[in-house]
């Protein structure tokens, strides 16, 4: 499986590129640069919920065609919807590369049935993942853990009443609930993820 | 939870899952990039998902799409093992929650009443009320026990198809790259597509079968240009094309176009005024529509319009 990133576009952000990209979501500094991070994530989401590889590097081709666009004099009306039409074509230009070939499984399983993966390196990876996932969760503050933990825990039945009941225990809307634990799941996943690719990196 | 709220649900539900019309998609995706909320919201909506997956709960055709379309990369993959573990340590959490007796809380009630008249009579209450809630915690840890065993057996169970469906498709991505190499060849083969006269025909390759992006030159007395798709072959008899500017511009629409039968297939033709065709870049989107009226996309196109 071919995991290496696509090759860079030969045009590169300048720093005078990226502050006319930053003029372009809004005049103010401030409120560009946080128009900007929204863009940014809602592209690497949109990238990574199509199933394409390197979601990362596709929202970055993205601004750098937009940036280049606004080099060669256009204006942007509606930035966050310019930004959508542009992805949309990245999206359909990465989706031709081999690397980001969608596989269906009717596909994968008309082909012969693969060798069964080894049982003693599954348990292994299966281990690792367990190691880093309990130590990340050992270094979350006492109070983090216990409300990622209470949130989850309730099945499809309960979990509406449960995460209500939860928020009315901590006198807080169930919005910000929902955010408070959005945000300290997200760091337990990426302390599993950085945890993994250092197991990975000394094996 | 409203009406409403289960429908947008519904329809990220539909996003994640890779079954929701194009048009919808397009209409949720301005949403997510227009409002943080919005992109909130679908993250939310997607651990769910994620959840459900490690509990066993997304059954039948949800569960199918699932691992068809989220889990075909690492990404999703390594996301579903984490929601694994993570509900793993949410049920070891609750089950030793069940099991610890709450020892101070007894210690606070009993204190103030701790003098010898009301020894024996609280004694007595004190047992019946330890056999209530002692039978009470026995109930409640088997269920956990069992909830535990359940959710473990089931996670094992995912592990290993997560395990199988990895190796199946980095078989299936190396047999893809081989396949790409060989259609670029062929590909390299055909003509560029030609324009002259005011009515200009022009063929579309499909962009989801790899070609590259076309464009289409447009002479200075082209009134009308004819878009042409070939189909290897199609039962169906009634198309329609969404046809969308790539910088966010209206999308044209074209109801009710019909088909032709050709020497290799069928080919479906639509003539649009060339002042509806402004330069720059272009989708094309061509659905079929059966009788009912319901779309389903069968293929898209990527061109570029340039006026000479």
């Amino acid at each position: 499986m071919n995991l290496t990133p696509p090759p860079p576009a030969k045009w590169e952000l300048t720093r005078e590129a990226f502050a006319r990209l930053l003029a372009g979501f809004d005049q103010d500094p401030e409120r560009a640069g946080a128009k900007y991070e929204s863009v940014r994530a809602a592209l690497v989401k949109f990238f990574d919920w199509q199933c394409v590889l390197f979601a990362e590097e596709l929202a970055d081709e993205t601004f750098n065609r937009v940036a280049r666009k606004l080099e060669g004099g256009a204006e942007l009306q509606d930035p966050a919807t310019y930004c959508h039409g542009v992805a949309r074509m990245v999206l359909l230009e990465a989706r031709r590369q081999p690397h980001q070939r969608h596989v269906e499984l009717e596909e994968a399983e008309a082909l012969s049935v693969p060798p069964a993966p080894d049982p003693v390196t599954a348990e292994k990876a299966a281990d690792e993942q367990r190691q880093a996932f309990d130590r990340c969760l050992g270094e979350l503050p006492h109070e983090s853990r216990q409300l990622v933990l209470r949130y989850y825990h309730n099945d499809k039945r309960q979990k509406i009443d449960g995460r209500q009941a939860l928020a009315l225990q901590l006198g807080i809307p169930l919005n910000a609930l929902r955010s408070r634990v959005q945000r300290i799941r997200d760091r337990l996943e990426q302390c599993v993820r950085r945890g993994l690719a250092r197991e990975k990196f000394r094996a | 939870m409203t009406t409403e709220a289960n429908n947008q649900t519904h329809t990220m539900r539909h996003y994640l899952l890779g079954v929701l019309p194009e048009s919808d998609q397009l209409a949720l995706e301005q949403e997510f990039f227009a409002d943080p909320d919005r992109l909130a919201q679908m993250q939310e909506v997607e651990h769910d998902l994620l959840d459900e997956y490690a509990r066993g709960e997304l059954a039948g055709e949800e569960r199918q799409q699932f691992e068809r379309h989220y889990l075909t990369t690492p990404e999703h993959r390594a996301r579903a093992a984490f929601a694994q573990e993570l509900l793993r340590a949410a049920v070891a959490d609750a089950a030793e929650a069940v099991s610890q007796p709450t020892e101070s809380v007894w210690k606070r009630f009993w204190a103030p009443w701790q003098t010898l008249q009301f020894a024996y009579g609280l004694a007595l209450a004190a047992m019946v009320l330890l056999a209530v809630v002692g039978v009470q915690w026995l109930r409640q840890r088997a269920n956990s026990q069992q909830e535990f065993a359940r959710v473990e057996t089931e996670r094992r169970a995912n592990q290993e198809r997560l395990r199988a469906l990895e190796a199946q498709i980095a078989q299936q991505r190396d047999r893809n790259a081989e396949l790409n190499t060989e259609l670029e060849r062929l590909r390299a083969q055909q003509n560029p597509p030609s324009a002259s006269g005011s009515l200009l025909s022009f063929i579309l390759l499909s962009t989801i079968r790899g070609s590259d992006q076309q464009t289409l030159k447009l002479s200075a007395n082209a009134s009308q240009v004819r878009l042409r798709m070939n189909l290897d072959s199609s039962d169906v008899d009634r198309f329609r094309i969404n046809l969308r500017p790539v910088d966010g511009g209206g999308v044209q629409t074209y109801n009710a176009v019909r088909a032709n039968k050709t020497k290799t297939g069928t080919a479906v033709s639509v003539t649009i005024p060339a002042s509806n065709l402004p330069n720059g870049d272009y989708i094309l989107t061509l659905s079929a529509v059966d009788a009912t009226g319901a779309t389903e996309e069968l293929d898209r196109y990527s061109f570029r319009v340039a006026r000479q």
